[in-house]
């Protein structure tokens, strides 16, 4: 929809403060990148050729683009010798979806709509794509609007997500918000069960103990063996495991210099753990902000 | 054997009618095939951006070649066309249409909708979707209904002769009508050497004109 391929049925879209229809489509496509899940490369069209497509819709010269085109396959470490002259069929699905990245990049957009891009890849190649697009994403500093209907891959890449349900935004925040606080229970749903209780068990302690007002020396002769405590930036997951594996009531909570700051009990772990969403099923979509 | 010598006899005491009525031939296949093709592929591209247009042009090229050459023929004398070159070259032109027609429908139609989308995602315009994406991927297949419009086109010219239009229709007649089969061959070789000719040389040029990206797939 950012692109004007779909229009709104209701609502505007800004770019820099500007209405988007502000721009003619065309104009606008040229400006933003675009990735598609079925990647699209032209397959009558080199691999050097693909890349700086929009360039050349620019009307940039050859050899310009060609140095262009070089310096992007260098940037993932794809061999301009080996690659430049290659045609799309060539590749495997993995090296398309790398250039259809990269193709997206060579006109320099300030932003880039990315529709489930490693949606149609292995799971492998899909990781590997992720790894890369965070790299690449480290050295040039895009907006990418990134599309997905994985949350494990929301997660990953996201700074931001936007999570959407029948064309409305239900929540919008930073992936840790939305894992501690889901909005409502299709969030919860959403995210899915595991991963919240994977996320709770690795808060800190800090935030889950309960404070001791009057905070007490470790000399005091009041706690019994400095191995049985925690310190506060310790995970929830280890103050479980040393109550189950001690068998303990309470674990106490010690600063580095063995003050005792709080104490975590093992009804307080059962109540925190016990307010995770109940289903599992996952549903809707999740628009990620990167 | 003997009919054999007696053609190859009969073509080199008459090479000049011969050469004659080749060329004749070569010009009575030329002007409706340049005409079928400027004027079927455009129309047929516009047909591709106007729906509704395609079942109409398909049916009505569809329609030409499904009439019986030689009632097409006789259908154009009937209203009025005359004889002689005039109604040969409308109804090869109109016989011609529809591989090409087909063709090109097929090819333009064909091009994949990721690579439009993500063109189009791009910023093409639409001239630039038709001359960068489309036409270059769809050239394979719109180069070969030419051909077979034109294979079709250099057999059915002979009939031309039946109503004056020359070529080398007119060797077969004449040797039909003189009862002399050296005659009839003188024509009917050149013929089919034309017709194999224009196959081979097009099958070449479909070749070339294949996109160097999709040749490693498809041969």
């Amino acid at each position: 929809m950012v692109n004007r391929l779909v229009e709104p049925t209701s609502g505007t879209i800004e770019i820099d403060g500007k209405d988007y229809k502000s721009y003619h489509p065309v104009e606008l496509r040229r400006r933003l990148g675009y990735v598609i899940q079925q990647v699209g490369l032209i397959p009558h069209l080199t691999i050097a050729e693909n890349i700086t497509f929009v360039l050349k819709l620019k009307g940039v010269k050859e050899n310009e683009r060609r140095a262009r085109a070089e310096e992007l396959l260098k940037l993932i470490e794809m061999s301009p010798d080996v690659f430049m002259d290659r045609y799309p069929l060539e590749l495997s699905g993995g090296q398309q979806q790398r250039i259809g990245v990269l193709r997206a990049l060579a006109h320099d957009p300030d932003i880039i709509l990315m529709d489930e891009p490693f949606g149609a890849l292995d799971p492998i190649t899909r990781e590997q794509l992720q790894d890369e697009l965070k790299r690449l994403q480290r050295s040039v500093h895009k907006t990418i609007v990134f599309v997905t209907h994985d949350m494990d891959e929301a997660v990953r890449m996201a700074d931001r997500i936007v999570i959407m349900r029948n064309g409305d935004i239900v929540q919008a925040e930073s992936p840790e918000k939305i894992l501690r606080a889901p909005a409502d229970e299709f969030v919860a749903n959403f995210i899915g069960r595991q991963r919240l209780l994977r996320q709770k068990t690795e808060m800190p302690v800090r935030d889950i103990m309960s404070k001791v007002v009057v905070p007490i020396s470790a000399q005091s002769g009041m706690n019994q063996g400095l191995e049985l405590t925690v310190r506060p930036d310790s995970t929830v997951l280890t103050s479980i495991q040393l109550i189950l594996a001690h068998n303990l009531d309470s674990i106490q909570v010690a600063d580095s210099d063995g003050t005792i700051v709080g104490i975590v009990t093992r009804n307080s772990l059962v109540d925190f753990l016990d307010d995770v969403g109940s289903a599992d099923k996952e549903a809707g979509s999740a628009k990620v902000v990167s | 054997m003997q009919l054999i010598s007696e053609t190859i006899k009969f073509i080199a005491t008459h090479s000049d009618d011969v050469l004659k009525a080749i060329w004749e031939h070569l010009f009575i296949v030329a002007i409706p095939m340049g005409l079928a093709i400027l004027i079927a592929v455009p129309l047929t591209i516009l047909a591709t951006r106007i729906p509704r247009f395609y079942p109409w042009l398909l049916g009505f090229s569809n329609a030409m070649q499904t009439i019986p050459s030689l009632a097409l023929l006789a259908l154009l004398i009937a209203i009025g066309m005359g004889l002689g070159l005039l109604p040969t070259v409308i109804a090869l032109f109109l016989y011609a249409l529809m591989p090409i027609v087909r063709n090109t429908f097929v090819g333009i139609t064909g091009v994949s909708r990721e690579v439009k989308d993500a063109a189009i995602g791009m910023g093409v315009t639409n001239w630039q979707l038709l001359w960068m994406i489309e036409l270059p991927l769809a050239l394979k297949v719109i180069i070969a209904g030419i051909r077979s419009a034109l294979v079709g086109t250099i057999g059915f010219a002979t009939l031309g002769a039946l109503i004056g239009a020359g070529g080398l229709g007119e060797l077969i007649m004449r040797g039909l009508s003189m009862a002399a089969n050296d005659i009839v061959l003188a024509g009917t070789l050149p013929a089919m050497l034309l017709a194999f000719l224009a196959e081979f040389l097009m099958g070449r040029l479909e070749i070339k004109l294949t996109p160097r990206g999709l040749r490693s797939i498809r041969h």
